[in-house]
C-alpha cells in the first residue's frame, strides 16, 4: 500500500458514510468502541500492518489516522496496527489476527512475570489499557527475572473491568491473577524493543488522530459561524469571531505541519525528538482549539446533541495519552540540552526536509 | 517530490554556512543578537556574504546572481538568523527589492540597483507607510503628479529602515485620483539619495538604537525611467512579495539566539521546569519551520499561500515574544544590554525588541484578517 491518494479517498468516502456523528454517538453508548466499522477497515486492508508498503508504512498510517481522528473513529488502530501487531513483527512472533492489544501500554507499568518450572506465571495489574475489551489477543509486557518479557494471553483467561476515558472509549483495567503459561507463549522482549519504543509510537499514532480532530473542530467551528446569525449578520462577520477562527486555523497547520515532519524523520537520528515535538504541540493545540471552537458555538457546543463535543472530548483525552504534552515536552528539553552548546538547531535542520 | 542533488546541495551550503559563521564569530569579526536582522546593520559583513555568492542566490547571472534555488537560498537566510548574524545591512533588499525590480523593473533598474544589492554595495530603503498610513496601506497620501519627462513627488514617509544609509528609496505614491478604487492609482518611484529635497529625520527606539526615520519629500523631482514598474500598478506588484515577506524565518527566528544560548547551557542536571520551557518552544519552533517550508515549497510550485503565510507570520512572531517571556525565569539577574554574561544581553535584546515582532510586515490582526478572508468569512 502506498500513500497514494487513492486509500485516503476511500478511507474519507468510508468514514463519511458510516462513521457520522450518529454512529460515535452510538458505538460509544453500546460497547464504547465501533466494531462494525473495524470489520470495513480491515475488508480495506488498513487493520493489517503487513498491508502498508515497509518503506512509507509509518507515513501511511499517520494519513489513516489523522483521517480517524476527523472522523472521530472509535478503533484501535494505533493499538492494534501500530504497537500491537508491530510488536509482533519486531518480537519474530507469527502473525496474530484480529486486534493484538499490548499490555500495559505504560512506561510504569506493573505486571510480572515468575519462572513456574517449565511455565510462566503472570501477576498484577494494567490500568487504562486502550481497547483491552476488543482485543483478540493480549500481548502481556511484564518483568521477568533476567528482564522484560513478552507473554500471548487469551483475554478470557484475564480479569477485565471496564473504564473510559472522557470521550468514552475504552480505557480498560486488566487484572491477571497468577495466570499460568507454557513457555511457547513467552519470550523475551527484543533487543531494540522497548517500552519507550511503544510509547512513542503511541504519542505519535494519537498526535495524528489530535491532527485530525483538530481539523474537524476548525470545520464545525466555520460553519456555525457561517450560519448562525446574530445581531442580523452571521456571527462570523465579526471581528473577534473572524480573529479567533484564524487563531484555531493556525493550531490546526502547525499541528499537522510537525505530525507530518515526525512521520518523515522516523529512522533519523532525531525521531524521537521529533515526536516528543509532535506530541507536545498538538497537546498545546487541543487546550486553546477547544475553548476558541466552544467559545464560537456557544451553549449549542456543548450540548450532547452536538457533534463538537466529540471532538473536544477526545482533544481533551488524547493530549494526555501516551504522555502529556508536558511529559513530552521535558523529553525534548532534555534532548535538546543534551545536544550541547549550539546543538539545538542543528538538532531541528538534521531531518525531514523534503 | 524530493530532488537528492538539491538535498545534496543544501547540506553543502549549510555546512559551509555554519563553517563561515563559526569562524566570523570566533574571531570577533561578529557578535550573535536577537533581532539582528532588523537592528545588525554591518555593511563589511554584507560584503563578505556577497563575495561568497549569498546575496541574490536566486537571481540571473546577468545581474549578479547566481541562479541556485530557493531552497538553498532558505538555508543561507536560516543559517544567518539562527546565528544571529548582522545582515539588517541587506535583509529587505535580498527578500524583496531585488525580486520585485527582477518581475517588474526596467533593464536599467535591474543593471544598476539589483546587481548593486547583489555586490553587498547597495542599500534601498523602502517607503510604504506614512504618517497617517500603517496597516491600511491603500490610504497613502503621497503625490506623484505628472511634469514634463518625469514626476514630482510630495508627502513624507515614516517607519523607513535605514534611509539614512541608503543610495535609493523606493517610494509609494499615489498617481491617480480615484477616491473610490483606493487601491487602483498607486505607482513606486525610485528616488536617488541623497538628494537636496528629500530630509531624513532619525527616530530613535526605545532601545536608543536607530533605524527607523521620518523621510520628507519636498518636490522630489524623477524622470519615467525611476518609475517602478507600472504607472498605477503598484498595488498588485506590492501584494505580490508578501506571501514570501509574510512567511520567511525571519518571522519566527527573531530571539532563537536566546533560545540557542539557554538550550546550550542546560544539561542533565536542569530543573524540569527549566527542560519543559526549553522543550515547549523548541516544539513551537519546530513546527513553525515545518509550516515555512511547506509555504516556499507551495511558492516554488506556484500555488497562492496567502492565508498560510499569514499564519507563519502570527504563530511565529507571538513565538518570537514567548521566547524571552518564558526563559527570563531561568535567567538570574536583571536583565541588561550592559552585562558580560550573554544571556542577560540577548535577553534584554529579546525583550526590548519585542514590541516590533508582531507588527512589522502587518499588524498580526490584518494577519489574522487575511487568514479569515480564506476561511471564507468575509
Amino acid at each position: 500500500m502506498s500513500s497514494d491518494t487513492m486509500l485516503v479517498d476511500t478511507l474519507a468516502r468510508l468514514l463519511e458514510a458510516k462513521s457520522r456523528p450518529a454512529d460515535v454517538q452510538a458505538a460509544e453508548q453500546e460497547d464504547g468502541w465501533h466494531a462494525t466499522l473495524w470489520r470495513e477497515l480491515d475488508a480495506l486492508g488498513l487493520a493489517d500492518i503487513d498491508n502498508f508498503d515497509p518503506e512509507h508504512g509509518l507515513v501511511d498510517q499517520l494519513a489513516v489516522l489523522q483521517l480517524l481522528g476527523r472522523h472521530a473513529a472509535s478503533v484501535p488502530f494505533v493499538e492494534s496496527v501500530m504497537i500491537g501487531q508491530w510488536l509482533c513483527r519486531q518480537a519474530g512472533l507469527d502473525a496474530m489476527p484480529g486486534i493484538v492489544i499490548v499490555v500495559p501500554l505504560d512506561p510504569s507499568g506493573g505486571v510480572s512475570a515468575a519462572k513456574a518450572g517449565d511455565a510462566w506465571q503472570l501477576a498484577g495489574t494494567a490500568a487504562k489499557v486502550p481497547f483491552a475489551r476488543a482485543g483478540n489477543r493480549l500481548l502481556i509486557l511484564a518483568s521477568g527475572p533476567d528482564g522484560p518479557v513478552v507473554a500471548s494471553v487469551d483475554p478470557s483467561d484475564c480479569s477485565l473491568a471496564r473504564s473510559a476515558n472522557m470521550a468514552g472509549e475504552p480505557r480498560d483495567t486488566v487484572r491477571l491473577d497468577g495466570l499460568r503459561l507454557p513457555a511457547s507463549s513467552v519470550c523475551p522482549l527484543p533487543d531494540g524493543v522497548t517500552v519507550a519504543a511503544l510509547w512513542e509510537r503511541g504519542a505519535l499514532g494519537r498526535a495524528a488522530m489530535m491532527a485530525g480532530a483538530l481539523q474537524r473542530a476548525l470545520e464545525l467551528s466555520l460553519q456555525y459561524a457561517k450560519d448562525r446569525k446574530q445581531f442580523g449578520r452571521p456571527i462570523g462577520a465579526f471581528q473577534a469571531v473572524q480573529q479567533n477562527l484564524a487563531i484555531l486555523a493556525a493550531e490546526v497547520t502547525a499541528t499537522r505541519a510537525m505530525v507530518d515532519l515526525a512521520g518523515r524523520v522516523q529512522g533519523g537520528r532525531h525521531q524521537r525528538a521529533a515526536v516528543a515535538s509532535a506530541k507536545a504541540r498538538a497537546g498545546r493545540a487541543a487546550g486553546i482549539a477547544a475553548r476558541i471552537a466552544h467559545q464560537i458555538h456557544g451553549a449549542m457546543g456543548f450540548t450532547g446533541e452536538y457533534p463538537l463535543q466529540l471532538f473536544t472530548r477526545r482533544l481533551w483525552s488524547w493530549r494526555d495519552e501516551f504522555g502529556s504534552d508536558r511529559d513530552w515536552a521535558r523529553v525534548l528539553g532534555a534532548l535538546a540540552a543534551a545536544e550541547g552548546p549550539g546543538g539545538l538547531w542543528p538538532m531541528i535542520t538534521a531531518a525531514g526536509d523534503r | 517530490m524530493t530532488d537528492p542533488e538539491i538535498d545534496r546541495r543544501c547540506r553543502v551550503l549549510r555546512e559551509e554556512v555554519r563553517d563561515f559563521l563559526r569562524e566570523e564569530i570566533r574571531s570577533g569579526a561578529i557578535t550573535p543578537q536577537c533581532d539582528a536582522w532588523l537592528t545588525g546593520f554591518d555593511p563589511a559583513f554584507t560584503r563578505r556574504l556577497a563575495r561568497r555568492g549569498w546575496m541574490g542566490m536566486t537571481w540571473p547571472k546577468a545581474y549578479g546572481g547566481h541562479e541556485r534555488s530557493q531552497l538553498e537560498r532558505f538555508v543561507v537566510i536560516e543559517e544567518l538568523l539562527a546565528a544571529g548574524a548582522p545582515t539588517a545591512a541587506h535583509h529587505t533588499n535580498d527578500r524583496q527589492v531585488g525580486p520585485m525590480i527582477l518581475r517588474c523593473g526596467t533593464e536599467q533598474q535591474k543593471q544598476t540597483v539589483v546587481a548593486g544589492i547583489a555586490r553587498g554595495e547597495c542599500v534601498v530603503a523602502i517607503g510604504l507607510s506614512e504618517p497617517d498610513t500603517g496597516s491600511d496601506l491603500a490610504s497613502v497620501r503621497t503625490r506623484a503628479s505628472r511634469i514634463d519627462g518625469g514626476w514630482r513627488i510630495s508627502g513624507s514617509k515614516i517607519w523607513t529602515s535605514y534611509a539614512h544609509h541608503a543610495q535609493y528609496l523606493i517610494a509609494l505614491c499615489r498617481t491617480g485620483e480615484s477616491r473610490e478604487q483606493r487601491h487602483v492609482g498607486l505607482t513606486q518611484f525610485i528616488i536617488r539619495l541623497p538628494d537636496p529635497r528629500v530630509r531624513i529625520r532619525p527616530i530613535k527606539l526605545l532601545t536608543g538604537g536607530h533605524h527607523f526615520n521620518q523621510v520628507f519629500l519636498d518636490d522630489v523631482e524623477v524622470s519615467d525611467d525611476d518609475v517602478l514598474g507600472e504607472v498605477g500598478g503598484a498595488w498588485a506588484q506590492i501584494s505580490a512579495e508578501l506571501a514570501l515577506e509574510r512567511s520567511g524565518p525571519e518571522r519566527f527566528l527573531s530571539t532563537f539566539p536566546l533560545l540557542s544560548h539557554v538550550a546550550g547551557a542546560a544539561g542533565a542536571s536542569s530543573g524540569e521546569e527549566m527542560l519543559c520551557a526549553i522543550g515547549e518552544l523548541t516544539s513551537q519552533l519546530w513546527s513553525l519551520r515545518s509550516m515555512s517550508m511547506d509555504v516556499a515549497r507551495m511558492l516554488e510550485a506556484g500555488r497562492s499561500t496567502n492565508a498560510e503565510a499569514a499564519m507563519v507570520k502570527d504563530l511565529g512572531t507571538r513565538f518570537e515574544g514567548d521566547v524571552p517571556e518564558r526563559l527570563r525565569a531561568f535567567i538570574a539577574a536583571q536583565p541588561t544590554a550592559a552585562s558580560a554574561d550573554p544571556a542577560q544581553v540577548l535577553l534584554a535584546q529579546a525583550i526590548l525588541q519585542s514590541p516590533g515582532y508582531t507588527l512589522r510586515g502587518g499588524a498580526n490582526e490584518i494577519l489574522r484578517g487575511i487568514v479569515a478572508r480564506d476561511l471564507g468569512l468575509r
